[in-house]
């Protein structure tokens, strides 16, 4: 049976449709405690994650230099996909979801405003 | 699809239908008003509002900041009303409603837009590209050194310095995951942009060609809107490294 979080994972990769490649969700420790992939991940479960976890923490703390509120979300638009990071409740996990340039970025954004509590609440402590 | 024109604007909308070559009918609906727009081949190409057809009915919506929408794909259009391009349409929105925020609730004509003098140093063209981003604070033409080769801010006020110091460090860790993912997948990535939403403001990079500069802009959340901004920056990336000293 699926854990919560990966259950609700799975609801708002059914909730996107098609245009999706990878969904994890990353604590700031780089280590992911949750994925959902269409593609291979082998990259984003690895080194990545850590990675990933460096452009985070530093994207809040550029926020905060530069006095312009908490961060909210962070997208790099790359040629073949979007890549969005998102901060998941207190912040000491954020979750990473990357789709294709074809998704509609809007959507998008509108799916993880709506998810990101949820995932939030679906993380064991 | 449904959804809240608080979460997508219109300019979004009309841009990522049009970029994605959709065929569809979107309803949008706002303050018990009613406008229906149709997309085809890549454009929107008919749109109605009241007893309205065609271009203006864009201009109108484009002031709507909440309501909702709906999408029905696959509906084709009643007629064609609207010959401009998307992006033009859109750049004009901005205009207007740059135009209307200043209380200079008249449109600049078509004719005088073609006209105008380019501006051909960085600052000025930087300062003008600032008078087309909806809620624009400031912006920069960094290297990857993370110094200003110029800069702009709405009232002076603002440290583009610190803006540019902050935005390179980012731009600098994103670019170095995003190749480190190049390598592993034995592909090329290039990155477009970069944009950091925040509590209070938009802050979007975008690479110069080449990748030695990067265009800066930073815009306030709450009046700024991000297919505005996206578009805006694409459009005048050209310029800026055509103007770039040598």
């Amino acid at each position: 049976m699926p854990s919560k979080l990966d259950q609700t994972h799975q609801d708002f990769r059914t909730e996107l449709g098609p245009d999706f490649f990878v969904s994890m969700i990353i604590g700031m420790d780089g280590l992911s405690i949750s994925n959902n992939a269409a593609v291979e991940i082998e990259f984003f479960a690895g080194e990545a994650a850590a990675r990933m976890a460096m452009i985070a923490k530093l994207a809040d703390k550029v926020s905060g230099k530069l006095g312009i509120g908490k961060m909210e979300d962070h997208l790099v638009t790359i040629d073949q996909a979007y890549l969005i990071f998102r901060n998941l409740g207190d912040g000491s996990y954020f979750w990473l979801l990357a789709v294709p340039r074809t998704a509609v970025l809007g959507t998008v954004r509108m799916l993880m405003t709506e998810f990101a509590p949820k995932l939030w609440d679906a993380i064991p402590r | 699809m449904k959804g809240d024109l608080r979460d997508m604007g219109i300019a979004d909308l009309i841009q990522h239908n049009c970029q994605d070559r959709k065929t569809a009918q979107v309803s949008i609906v706002h303050s018990g008003r009613q406008a229906v727009l149709f997309f085809q081949d890549g454009d929107v190409v008919h749109a109605s509002l009241d007893d309205k057809a065609g271009e203006e009915v864009i201009y109108e919506i484009l002031k709507w900041e909440d309501g909702t929408f709906e999408m029905e794909n696959n509906v084709e259009p009643p007629g064609r009303t609207i010959q401009k391009n998307w992006s033009s349409l859109l750049l004009e929105g901005a205009r207007r409603l740059d135009e209307n925020a200043s209380n200079a609730p008249q449109s600049v004509p078509e004719e005088r837009m073609e006209v105008n003098p380019m501006a051909t140093n960085m600052d000025a063209i930087l300062k003008e590209m600032g008078g087309e981003i909806t809620g624009y604070i400031a912006s920069v033409v960094a290297g990857m050194d993370g110094i200003n080769i110029a800069s702009h801010s709405k009232g002076g006020k603002v440290d583009t310095e610190a803006i540019s110091a902050q935005m390179t460090m980012l731009f600098k860790l994103v670019d170095t995951a995003t190749a480190k993912l190049a390598e592993v997948q034995e592909q090329t990535i290039e990155i477009e942009d970069n944009l950091l939403t925040t509590e209070g403001a938009y802050v979007l990079m975008r690479y110069l060609p080449g990748k030695q500069y990067y265009v800066g802009v930073v815009t306030d959340k709450k009046s700024g809107n991000l297919g505005n901004l996206r578009l805006i920056s694409r459009v005048y990336c050209d310029r800026l490294a055509k103007a770039m000293p040598r």
